[in-house]
């Protein structure tokens, strides 16, 4: 097992303020997962209460299948926050983007909830729902906040260039011809010699196209360039 | 190696939690406690009432007819019953034909012996007289009150001997050969429910079953004819537990007797009422609503009950003791005179044996009721709606208290008032220059608002007696006026002052809840009987000191009478209504309450004023006084014809704003240690509290009927399970979160490190 070789500049030291949004990220997804998961266990009660409410046995339906949805947003919501917050921490500007709309998002909602205070009719569900509420204006709005900060752009850049430089020196090693280029063997004559290889690098955001992959060549050399036996 | 310890500590944690959850999903879950079987159960020192206990059922006769649907027409007087119409002679011919019957009488309960009954009544000459002397209204009304007393002595009855069958037939009574409800022999008619005959007057065993309210000497009763009869064994059933007090009396007089062995059950039961073919009409909803149904208030509404909207009533001793309170002595004694008759009727020989007996408190004043107590207990489903208790002012001496039903049923139609209409239409004002603004439209409609207008009327009549002349109080008054004609003229009108009540979250307890009585200078236009406006003929000056006299002197008397005075007991009682709703107003908008779709609705149809009221009427009425000096007091200034009227008051109630102080825990306990236990132990008999002189009844308002059997979805709060999941994903966070806290940083690596395959963006 051969050690594993860099490529290009190595990316920047992560701030902690990325750190720290990452995994308070991960933590409004915990809590979401929480809430989901108690959501669903307060169904029955909920769906007593409006079926007393509207003296109907089945008016609990639709209540029951609302808290279904939600509990499934907030599932989805939830695992998304933490596949964003991993992504996050490794620098991703796409993560940093979509994690700003997921704040957006989850602020709004946190905000209706807190407003509009839809879980009144069962004591301890809706005191869960509104410390979650709080939990997620708080931990969201210092996320987009940490992550709008100058070190968390400042990162994220370093680790996109880090990353593109990284990328293109892997692909100058990948199609670069090799310097220990085959030698003909002794006793034979090198009539078209390979050329040399480039001295520049592709240049960014305008890469050389990749001419075809070299292969080495599978039938006798040819007569008119590479190297053939000796006459 | 440490970093290995940490990880493999952190995956254990969460693994540890997981396996926990699916632990308790392998373990079966311990079943709940089942409900307890349906029974008797004993009562008394060294026995505990089971909880969760289903009640029995029993089967209750009812008369041949609903009250509501004999009716009484007031221009024919004729008493319609479906399609069948009686007048005068038909009447007269049916009490005829009374003799022709088997035991010379009509069944007790029957449309003909309602009617033979009607007819004794109205031949009695102290009756005809009276009833000679009545209008078209007050004969109706007389008829109404008389079939309803008529209708719940024979419901009485009718549910004590359901009971009594149900104790016999399930304790195995019957089985064993007592006899049921027999004399004891001709020459004593006393029936017990049930007894083991052991000889022509004796028996060995007595059983007593109380469906109603009861009280010591009743059961005493029991005890002597044990002791008459040689009875050895007394078991006495009720149908509603006692409360500690009573369990207390019962086991003292038993120790009276100790000759005989004697237990105490209490036998939870509902009844079932078992229609009578003869009826018209579905029978009427005795559910309770005393604040009324949608269809309005009816007859058989328990009065002051807090039910509405699809609430039930639980049975309480509050409707009980407003139910049965005698609006005036003479009711009283025509009520007891006819259980008497209707108990004869059915060949008892006194109320209590038939089971008619209604019990009427005594030892209160109920024009002193007031709504002191409301606790929500609603928290979504589990069955609960609102526990609410009236304070009385205890009174001495008083066997019969009167006006209970129409005291309660205005404090719980005012709180109901109160909650339905928005705040900014609580207000009445009787001014001569606003007849288009006395009262809101929907306002009008109820009898809070007849309240507030009738007080604000009071208001200015009883300021005529503080400063009439010939009193010592009007006279120093006028000596201290200035100005030739001693005029003053202002608004005078009556606001809430700062209630002091204990918020304890989810209920409230009204510790006093008074009024102040406000003034401020104002000159009118309309002229009184002075023929001036206001007082534009004398000084400013004079005009202010007079008010400022009027302040000192008068004023504080007028607030004391509306705190105090007899006249104005109505206007405190819709006031308290008005506390207790305003905080049931702010609770319900932290949380879903019984009545949340009743607040801010407008409407309230459901309790329309029970007296016929205008408001014009009442603004006629002040404005005619007004005018004419009726209660603006007159007096002569100089000898002669020169009569000055010097006095114009106007002004109004407004209750917008409920200000409340909540007294702190400690103070609470301090102050009334014993007011929570006492209005707990109101919602099953009247009661006192330690060393104050209010008595305490209470009542319920539940979601569904106690006795419903629906059982309630249990909180996931006391399930393990819920904890294990709900948590799991926040302490898994916060596992994560320490095992990256604690990890040595690791050197940064450049991307693609070590990738040797195609490399892509």
């Amino acid at each position: 097992m051969s050690a594993a070789v860099p490529f290009g500049p190595p990316p920047p030291q992560r701030p902690r303020g990325v750190f720290a949004a990452a995994y308070l990220l991960a933590g409004s997804g915990a809590f979401w997962l929480a809430a989901a998961i108690a959501t669903l266990f307060a169904i029955p009660q909920y769906e007593r209460h409006h079926s007393d409410l509207a003296q109907d046995p089945s008016a609990g339906v639709g209540v029951t299948l609302l808290l279904i949805l939600f509990a499934t947003g907030a599932f989805a919501a939830a695992g998304t926050a933490v596949l964003l917050a991993v992504f996050d921490a490794k620098g991703r500007p796409a993560a940093r983007v979509m994690t700003w709309i997921l704040g957006g998002l989850a602020v709004g909602v946190a905000l209706a909830l807190l407003l509009l205070d839809p879980f009144t009719a069962t004591a301890w569900h809706r005191g869960l729902m509104i410390g979650a509420s709080v939990l997620t204006l708080v931990s969201t709005s210092v996320v987009i906040v940490l992550l709008g900060s100058r070190s968390s752009g400042g990162y994220f850049r370093g680790v996109r260039w880090a990353r593109m430089a990284a990328a293109r020196a892997a692909y100058a090693a990948r199609y670069r011809p090799v310097p220990q280029y085959p030698q003909a063997p002794p006793g034979w004559t090198v009539h078209n010699p390979p050329p040399a290889p480039p001295v520049n690098l592709p240049q960014p955001f305008a890469p050389r196209p990749p001419g075809p992959p070299h292969r080495p060549p599978s039938g006798p050399p040819p007569t008119e360039s590479g190297w053939g036996r000796p006459g | 190696m440490n970093r290995h310890l940490q990880r493999l500590s952190a995956t254990a944690l969460t693994l540890l939690l997981l396996l926990a959850s699916i632990a308790y999903v392998v373990v079966p879950t311990p079943a709940q406690a089942e409900p307890a079987p349906t029974g008797p159960y004993r009562i008394g020192t060294g026995f505990t009432p089971p909880a969760n206990q289903v009640p029995d059922e029993f089967e209750v006769l009812s008369a041949g007819f609903w009250p509501n649907e004999l009716t009484w027409n007031k221009d024919t007087e004729e008493i319609s019953w479906g399609t069948l119409v009686y007048d005068w002679d038909e009447i007269e011919f049916i009490f005829q034909l009374m003799s022709a019957q088997p035991a010379n009488d009509y069944l007790v309960g029957t449309i003909e012996h309602v009617l033979t009954r009607w007819y004794k009544w109205q031949v009695i000459p102290k009756n005809a007289a009276a009833w000679a002397g009545m209008s078209a209204g007050a004969r109706a009304k007389k008829w109404r009150g008389w079939l309803n007393n008529y209708a719940s002595n024979t419901s009485n009855a009718y549910q004590g001997t359901g009971f009594e069958i149900l104790v016999g037939e399930k304790q195995g009574y019957k089985a064993q050969g007592f006899e049921h409800d027999t004399k004891v022999s001709g020459d004593n008619k006393v029936r017990p429910d049930w007894g083991l005959r052991t000889g022509a007057e004796n028996y060995s065993h007595l059983v007593e079953a109380k469906s109603g309210n009861w009280d010591i000497d009743e059961i005493r009763s029991r005890y002597e004819l044990a002791v008459e009869t040689g009875a050895t064994k007394l078991d006495v059933y009720f149908l509603k537990p006692p409360t500690q007090k009573g369990i207390t009396g019962l086991e003292e007089l038993a120790a009276e007797y100790p000759g005989i062995e004697s237990r105490f059950f209490v036998y939870p039961a509902t009844p079932k009422r078992v229609v009578n073919p003869n009826t018209y009409k579905d029978p009427p909803d005795e559910s309770g609503s005393g604040a009324a149904p949608p269809s309005g208030p009816g007859p058989t509404s328990p009065p002051g009950s807090l039910v509405a909207g699809g609430q039930n009533g639980a049975d309480s001793p509050s409707t009980d003791a407003f139910s049965n309170s005698p609006d005036s002595p003479e009711e009283a004694a025509e009520a007891q005179e006819m259980t008497e008759q209707l108990a004869r009727d059915n060949g008892y020989a006194s109320p209590e044996d038939a089971e008619m007996t209604t019990d009427q408190l005594g030892g209160v004043d109920f024009s002193t009721l007031e709504l002191r107590y409301v606790s929500d207990t609603y928290d979504g489903g589990v069955g609960a709606g609102v526990d609410y208790a009236y304070s009385v002012d205890a009174a001495e001496g008083v066997e019969t208290a009167y006006g209970g039903r129409e005291s309660a049923q205005l404090a719980a139609d005012a709180f109901f008032t109160w909650l339905a209409l928005p705040t900014d239409t609580f207000w009445v004002n009787l001014n001569p220059d606003e007849p288009d603004r006395i009262i809101d439209k929907e306002f009008g409609t109820t009898d809070a608002g007849r309240v507030l207008l009738e007080a604000d009327l009071g208001m200015k009549k009883i300021v005529a007696d503080f400063i009439h002349p010939d009193t010592e109080t009007g006279a120093e008054y006028w000596e201290r006026l200035r100005g030739e004609t001693k005029c003053i003229s202002m608004r005078q009108w009556i606001v809430p002052k700062t209630a002091v009540v204990k918020d304890g979250g989810d209920e409230l307890f009204i510790l006093d809840a008074p009024l102040e009585v406000k003034m401020e200078g104002e000159y009118l236009e309309s002229k009184g009987v002075g023929g001036t406006a206001g007082c534009s003929g004398q000084a400013t000056a004079d005009t202010e000191f007079n008010e400022d006299v009027y302040a000192d002197m008068i004023l504080p008397k007028v607030e004391k009478a509306v705190n105090t005075a007899p006249e104005f007991a109505d206007l405190r009682r819709v006031y308290a209504s008005r506390v207790a709703a305003e905080w049931y107003r702010l609770r319900s908008e932290t949380k879903t309450t019984a009545y949340s779709d009743i607040i801010g609705s407008g409407d309230v149809s459901a309790w329309p004023a029970r007296k016929d009221w205008d408001p014009k009427d009442v603004f006629d009425a002040y404005v005619e006084s007004y005018e004419n000096g009726e209660f603006n007091v007159e007096r002569r200034t100089r000898q002669g014809d020169y009569i000055v009227t010097t006095t114009y008051i106007y002004g109004g109630v407004t209750f917008f704003d409920v200000p409340s102080r909540s007294v702190d825990e400690g103070r609470f306990a301090a102050e009334h240690p014993n007011l929570g236990t006492a209005v707990g132990e109101s919602m099953l008999s009247p009661t006192v509290e330690d060393g104050a002189a209010e008595v305490w009844l209470g009542g319920r308002s539940t979601e569904r009927p106690l006795w419903d059997p629906l059982p309630m979805p249990a909180s996931p709060l006391g399930n393990p399970f819920f904890w294990a999941l709900s948590t799991l994903p926040v302490a898994a966070w916060l596992a994560v979160g320490v095992f990256l806290w604690r990890r040595p940083a690791r050197p940064v690596q450049a991307p693609y490190a070590g990738v040797t395959g195609p490399v892509t963006r």
